[in-house]
């Protein structure tokens, strides 16, 4: 299984990359956290003292490496700003972003593949114009302008749904799936668009082969073409697309959640960023670098299940 | 090698007046115009042309395939067995495609499903047609396999298209439009992209089932070598059209249409020696189509005023028999 | 011989004079041409499709509001009126004003500028960086061109976001750092693209042929490069002028981009933002630029992509 194994052996190197060069800039950034943590009126002893706690007053590569071995113990260390052991904190804020994420990654996929197949079934042809437009018009707006509106329209207008704040899933499944839906929406919209754009490309390009008019002269009906014949051919390259749109959806968490004022990973980013919690970044680094890989992971092993072929060779 | 007398045989297959057009407003071409063909029970027709003369499309039209490759019906009927296949929806020919009527195409790997077993594919059509259980169409499946003698055929039904070269391929594709004992098979150049010996097994598979299954076959090809090998008619076209057709062994030794005079002069043939004569000049483009013969600028017999004049139709001149030439060669004036 | 031979290409050689074809020809290669003949075609064909032509116009016109308008406009976009806040739309505000009392239509304007710039640097950046480490890695090939496309694989994963909220943490908010952050994001598509046309001109047939009689290499491969990746470069930076603006946006809204008073589209949208419930008419101006501005772009994108030739993309 050369996946596994080249997975295996780039993972913790990447792993390491990524949070090196973060761990490198930030301690590159101008500004002292001691200093700031210290306060306004703190004398160089208080600082000092600060500074010692923190771990600030050893080399570079020594606090990199203790916060590397802290890791493997499962300790991220403490947060700056909150006092709060880092792993807790992003615990804490996990389940909205998760929600969200996968909530808006089934919404853009279902809706994306759909309407991508659709516009193939007659190209030219009326519906696959307005796929067209409703795609190029989900590709040019922000997200959080969609957000806005979907608010206006929705919360403010219809008064159906609430606009803003998460209810966790304890709570209850209605109140939880009333406040994700438009959130997720509006996450959705752009890699929905994408992918129905790169869908109706892919599928379109399958169509056109030789294959597909054999399947026609067997007498295949068109629905059996789609599933059978073109499905996993057209497959690898919108799973390849699916997946760095995964990943930019990640991003986007970030901007939706301050829209609708989500408690979730996505802010703790932004306050940690802005207010130089820099462990509280790592942790936040640390994670998003694993769900890359493990995303990049799934979206390898895809590749096998749908194209028999490739196990013989490194997918493309 | 004629099994069958010209006129024996009921006639599975029958076209009339075939006319295909691809294109939109001033860009509109006609590949197939007026095409006629028949197909007699059991009995092999070689329709021979070169690129651009516009057989391939007729074999697609035939089956009402070309709306996938762009092309539009406008005029002529298919009728197989009674029935017209191009009045019918495309639903209902669904029915009738890989049932009575099995097409192979010229690039054997290309046109097998990359991702789905050999056998699979075979079964799909069994299913498709003849419903039942997955067994007993995996079942027919390697039982195809094997008649189109794929050794170890119960193991290799299980195989990808990719392990398997462009004969082996192709003798796949023969099971897979065989499988549900159409009564017409339509072959479009299944052997100009094989090497020549495996070209030739091929045929001789091909024949050989022929015979077997009873099957009419309608035969593309741009080789007249394969044509003569095989075939019981052939029919030459030229720019959409068919220029001369009736059995092999008259046409190809008593040939009235020049350009059918051309094709044999330029055919490379055992036991003759000496130079091959091209045609002089080339195939025109489909938008450029000469008025009256569309071969007289290339033809040595050309007779201005009569031959690019007013449109030439084909002539039956009996004994199955056909030409559009308004001054026909007879074995006598020219030596072939 | 495919269907499409038949359709299209009559061949000008008689079936029986050629050898039997084994694939499928490939279709005619076409040589490098002039570079005049090659921008003229391109501009004609862009031109013949409507769609297009006003999407270049549309672009014209907001260049040129970008350029002239804020000499143009009367009200000065900084001007505190706090008795005027939150008006809606009117004669005398065409757009209304904000929480500060400015006039929004003037600050759009203004904005316009900001954004344009912003668009312009971020692209500017992932050329710069992108077009030679493409050339690069598809001319010489080999490890060079593993460990270029390794690191080019794991920057394509990184969000770009996140990579310029991580730089604007580090060096500080300001709409130069965070877009230079978007133009490291966006230099490994532009990489790919470039690296692929190296690659694919580095192995035709006329590039031997032109060493074979003598001419210098690094010559060949400079000049037909080049050309050859001109063009789908120029398609991927007319998407990625559109995907800047958005990015943009969203880093001015999270307030790492532009700092105040200087306004561009998407500090606009944060300002409506915050006054949502108050002033809710505020989104739709800057956030309707920005649309048509990136729907602009990416429709002269996909023209271009016709343009060139190639046909079976996204659109």
């Amino acid at each position: 299984m050369t996946t596994l194994r080249r997975v295996v052996i780039t993972t913790p190197i990447l792993f390491l990359l990524v949070t090196f060069s973060v761990f490198a800039m930030m301690a590159a950034a101008p500004g002292d956290p001691a200093i700031d943590l210290a306060g306004q009126n703190a004398t160089d002893e208080d600082v000092a003292r600060v500074r010692a706690e923190l771990g600030l007053d050893r080399s570079f590569l020594v606090q990199y490496w203790n916060w590397l071995s802290g890791v493997f113990t499962g300790d991220f260390g403490t947060s700056y700003s909150r006092r709060q052991p880092v792993a807790e904190l992003i615990a804490s804020r996990l389940e909205p972003t998760l929600s969200l994420a996968l909530v808006a990654i089934v919404v853009a996929v279902v809706l994306g593949v759909a309407l991508g197949v659709l516009a193939t079934v007659r190209p030219g042809g009326v519906l696959d114009r307005i796929v067209g437009v409703v795609s190029s018009a989900g590709i040019a707006l922000p997200q959080f302008w969609v957000g806005m509106l979907l608010v206006m329209v929705f919360a403010l207008t219809l008064r159906t749904m609430p606009a803003t704040g998460y209810v966790p899933l304890s709570e209850g499944v209605a109140p939880w799936a009333a406040h994700i839906v438009l959130p997720a929406v509006a996450l959705a919209v752009m890699p929905a668009a994408e992918l129905a754009r790169h869908t109706r490309g892919s599928v379109l390009e399958v169509l056109d082969k030789d294959h597909i008019l054999t399947a026609r002269a067997k007498g295949i009906p068109t629905w059996r073409i789609y599933t059978m014949h073109v499905a996993r051919n057209a497959g690898i390259p919108i799973v390849t697309v699916l997946g760095i749109r995964i990943a930019q959806l990640l991003g986007g968490t970030v901007v939706i959640e301050t829209v609708f004022g989500i408690q979730g990973l996505g802010t703790l980013t932004i306050d940690s960023v802005l207010g130089r919690d820099i462990p509280t970044i790592l942790g936040i680094v640390a994670l998003a670098a694993a769900v890359v890989l493990v995303i990049n992971l799934l979206v390898d092993l895809s590749y096998r299940f749908i194209d028999p072929r490739t196990v013989n060779r490194v997918a493309a | 090698m004629s099994k069958h007398d010209a006129t024996t045989g009921d006639i599975v297959l029958e076209a009339r007046g075939l006319t295909v057009e691809f294109g939109a407003g001033s860009g509109v071409v006609r590949p197939v115009d007026g095409v006629d063909l028949m197909l007699r029970r059991g009995e092999m027709l070689g329709l021979v042309g070169e690129s651009g003369s516009g057989k391939s499309v007729t074999s697609l039209a035939i089956t009402g395939l070309t709306e996938y490759t762009g092309g539009r019906i406008v005029a002529g009927s298919v009728r197989l067995g009674g029935t017209d296949v191009l009045a019918l929806t495309p639903k209902q020919r669904s029915a009738i495609l890989g049932r009575d009527i099995g097409m192979i195409f010229q690039q054997p790997r290309r046109s097998l499903n990359p991702t789905m077993s050999v056998g699979g594919q075979i079964a799909e059509s069994v299913r498709r047609h003849r419903g039942g259980s997955r067994k007993d169409a995996w079942a027919r499946a390697v039982e195809m396999l094997d008649r189109v003698r794929i050794p170890d055929a119960a193991r290799r039904a299980h195989e990808m298209p990719f392990s398997f070269s462009g004969g082996m391929a192709q003798r796949v594709m023969i099971a897979m439009a065989l499988a549900c004992e159409p009564s017409v098979l339509i072959a479009d150049e299944p052997t100009t992209a094989l090497d020549a010996t495996v070209q030739a097994r091929v045929m001789e598979l091909l024949a050989e089932l022929q015979h077997d299954l009873d099957v009419a076959v309608l035969l593309i090809t741009h080789d007249l070598g394969v044509a003569s090998g095989t075939c019981d008619r052939i029919a030459v076209m030229y720019c959409g059209q068919i220029v001369e057709e009736g059995p092999t062994a008259d046409v190809l030794v008593r040939a009235s249409h020049p350009y059918t005079k051309g094709l044999l002069a330029a055919t490379p043939r055992r036991g003759r020696g000496g130079r091959l004569d091209p045609i002089p000049g080339s195939v025109p483009p489909p938008d450029e189509i000469p008025p009256g013969c569309r071969f007289h600028p290339r033809c040595s017999m050309f007779a201005p005023g009569v031959c690019d004049t007013e449109v030439i139709d084909l002539v039956h001149r009996g004994e199955g028999r056909a030409d559009r030439c308004v001054h026909p060669q007879t074995a006598a004036s020219l030596s072939v | 011989m495919s269907l499409h031979d038949e359709k299209t290409a009559f061949a000008a050689v008689p079936e029986a004079e050629k050898l039997p074809a084994t694939e499928e020809s490939p279709r005619a290669e076409k040589g490098p041409r002039t570079d005049t003949s090659m921008v003229a075609t391109t501009v004609r064909a862009l031109c013949r499709d409507r769609v297009t032509l006003c999407a270049l116009v549309f672009l014209g016109f907001v260049t040129l509001v970008a350029v002239v308008g804020p000499l143009v406009v009367a009200t000065d976009p900084n001007t505190l009126n706090l008795r005027n806040a939150l008006v809606s739309p009117n004669a005398e505000f065409w757009l209304g004003t904000d929480d500060l009392g400015r006039d929004q239509f003037s600050r759009l304007v203004d904005a316009t500028r900001v954004t344009m710039l912003a668009a312009t640097e971020a692209v500017l950046v992932s050329v710069i960086i992108g077009l030679p480490l493409g050339l690069v890695s598809g001319y010489f090939g080999g490890k060079i061109d593993a460990v270029l496309g390794r690191l080019n694989d794991a920057l394509m994963s990184v969000p770009a976001l996140l990579l310029a909220v991580a730089v604007v943490a580090v060096v500080g908010p300001g709409l130069t750092t965070s877009m230079f952050a978007i133009g490291v994001v966006f230099s490994p598509s532009i990489f790919r693209i470039v690296r692929g046309a190296t690659m694919a001109v580095r192995s035709e047939t006329y590039v031997e042929a032109a060493a074979a009689i003598g001419c210098r290499p690094l010559r060949i491969m400079f000049v037909h490069v080049l050309r050859n990746t001109f063009p789908p470069v120029l398609v991927q930076i007319s998407l990625l002028f559109g995907i800047a603006m958005i990015a943009e946006a969203n880093l001015s809204f999270l307030g790492l981009g532009v700092t105040p008073p200087q306004a561009s589209w998407g500090s606009l949208l944060r300002t409506a933002f915050d006054n949502f419930y108050a002033a809710p008419f505020l989104m739709f101006a800057p956030g309707l630029a920005i649309a048509l501005t990136v729907l602009a772009f990416s429709q002269i994108g996909d023209g271009l992509r016709t343009a060139v030739g190639d046909t079976k993309g996204t659109r």
